[in-house]
């Protein structure tokens, strides 16, 4: 069909003048589904009472040389995305997405894409609120505050991953307040227990843990913990105490196991102290895990399981720009830890002890941070274990190397978060 | 000795409870007798505010919001930390340990009659 020059002029008129009509109809409403993501920055500006939603994240990654193997890696140790959203001053969603070890490929081992945490959080007042989800109860210092720039070295110390199993997330429901008349804060938790039949010789309770996939809700487990806070000290106590078997009472029995709410129980107490002022800073924790029906799970599973482990570190460090008179947001912190854990401290008649779970480290280096999240860490890790038990070696020398109880570790590494 | 060193460290505490008026939240002064410092609890804010006194006579008002994802802030005992992902703010609300980047929002003040009255707008 052709049109004259006019004719075409009139045409593009129309359905311009029909085009603005529509977006202005629509656009209110487009608008309004595509409220804009805030960077950390932009929630500053929003009033208080409006919805927004922030991202952050962190991530690490370290190369490491290991003398016991003569063999060194690098890896992309973590990435972790949040996403928080507020939807009024009431009620608030905050998540983490966690990648491990950069790629997950099937049918390879290796890898974990994982949420680290997803839940509802409610406003009572300005010091009190409930959670409800996948969420980290406090225990220790690192499973709530986990962030790689905010500690020393480039893994987390090692009683807080295998005594204290951080980042241990679990589905369920938790309240969390501060004092008015004290300087308490205060939490307890009610969320899923462990599994007893996923204990694995060697991580402590570590592959006991459900992370929000498929936990058994037969049994389940309460925590809870009291802060304290006097000038530059921060002292916490903590506990846990949960039943392990999902399984129903008929299975239960079968298997010689106390099924249950707090059957076959694990309980975990857990005490630290903090201080930092004048570019010092101290951290002391301590840790311990006992399993009372340790004898039951070995004959229901030969997972070789501990009747009690503890776990233990003292760490110090020194801000040298501090000294230095340096500003505030650069650090060069030099500092030393000490971590002693011991992964079947006691074990039951039919377990088998093990002297390579009862270990030492010290762990010494520097962590740089050129703004404060951003750090550059290299760090030493000396450890010494016991020996092998020769009940538990399966290949023996020469088939494999003699096993050596003292190696290091050197790490070098960044970290991140926002 | 612990529960006297206990006790000097509640010099903030109890916590004021008040309500707001037309975007304003007034305070005593007399607070300020004994502390330069005190944390507000207006109602329905879901924040608290930290006031303090300056050398100068004027008050500093600090909205206890993080500035990272909003949550609320506790106070310790020479700051603020969020329990949400470690951030921590000292008493002038700059910030001392991230991931939050920016200061703490502060509120305009002005004192009538021995009334302290933070602007919340």
């Amino acid at each position: 069909m052709h049109f004259c020059g006019t004719q075409q002029l009139e045409l593009m008129k129309r359905y311009t003048f029909t085009l603005l009509v529509l977006i202005s109809l629509f656009s209110p409403r487009l608008f309004a589904q595509q409220k804009p993501i805030t960077t950390s920055e932009d929630s500053l500006n929003n009033n208080i009472s409006k919805s927004s939603t922030t991202i952050g994240g962190y991530g690490n990654a370290f190369y490491q040389r290991n003398s016991r193997t003569q063999t060194a890696n690098l890896d992309l140790e973590r990435f972790v995305l949040f996403t928080g959203h507020k939807f009024n001053n009431k009620i608030s969603f905050f998540s983490e997405l966690e990648v491990e070890d950069a790629k997950v490929t099937g049918g390879e081992s290796g890898g974990e894409i994982a949420v680290e945490q997803a839940y509802l959080k409610f406003n009572l007042n300005a010091n009190q609120y409930i959670v409800a989800g996948l969420f980290l109860p406090r225990i220790g210092i690192l499973n709530e505050n986990h962030l790689p720039n905010t500690f020393n070295g480039n893994e987390r110390d090692y009683v807080e991953t295998f005594i204290i199993p951080s980042t241990w997330r679990e589905l369920g429901v938790g309240l969390y307040g501060s004092l008015n008349n004290l300087p308490i804060n205060y939490s307890v938790g009610l969320v899923n227990g462990l599994s007893s039949e996923m204990f694995t010789h060697g991580t402590g309770i570590r592959d006991g843990r459900f992370e929000g996939r498929n936990a058994s809700g037969n049994n389940l487990a309460v925590t809870a913990s009291l802060q304290f806070y006097q000038g530059d000290f921060k002292a916490q106590v903590s506990g846990y105490y949960g039943g392990t078997v999902g399984a129903n009472k008929r299975k239960a029995d079968s298997l010689g196991l106390q099924s249950g709410t707090f059957g076959t129980p694990v309980a975990m107490g857990e005490a630290d102290v903090q201080y930092a002022s004048n570019g010092f800073s101290v951290k002391v924790l301590g840790a311990l895990v006992s399993i009372p029906d340790a004898d039951k799970i070995n004959r229901a599973y030969a997972s070789n399981t501990p009747k009690t482990e503890y776990g233990a570190y003292a760490e110090v460090g020194y801000d040298l720009l501090h000294l230095a008179g340096s500003t505030k947001n650069k650090q060069l912190i030099v500092f030393v830890r000490d971590e002693k854990l011991n992964m079947n401290a006691s074990i039951p008649s039919n377990g088998v002890i093990d002297g390579t779970l009862d270990q030492n480290y010290v762990v010494a280096g520097l962590t740089y941070l050129p703004i404060r999240n951003v750090a550059i860490k290299g760090d030493v890790r000396i450890a010494h274990t016991g020996n092998q038990n020769p009940d538990l070696i399966i290949n023996p020398n020469p088939v494999a190397q003699p096993y050596q109880p003292n190696y290091n570790l050197v790490n070098l590494g960044i970290a991140l978060s926002f | 000795m612990v529960a006297a060193s206990a006790l000097s460290s509640c010099a903030t505490l109890p916590v004021y409870k008040t309500t707001m008026a037309n975007n304003k939240v007034t305070v005593p002064a007399s607070l300020f007798a004994q502390s330069d410092f005190q944390v507000v609890q207006p109602k329905d804010l879901f924040y608290n505010i930290g006031l303090r006194k300056e050398k100068d006579g004027t008050y500093t008002a600090l909205l206890l919001r993080c500035t990272h994802a909003d949550n609320q802030l506790m106070a310790t005992g020479n700051g603020f930390k969020c329990n949400l992902h470690g951030s921590t703010f000292d008493k002038e609300g700059q910030v001392t340990q991230g991931p939050a980047e920016h200061s703490l929002k502060k509120y305009q003040t002005e004192i009538i009659a021995d009334q302290i009255i933070i602007h919340l707008s």
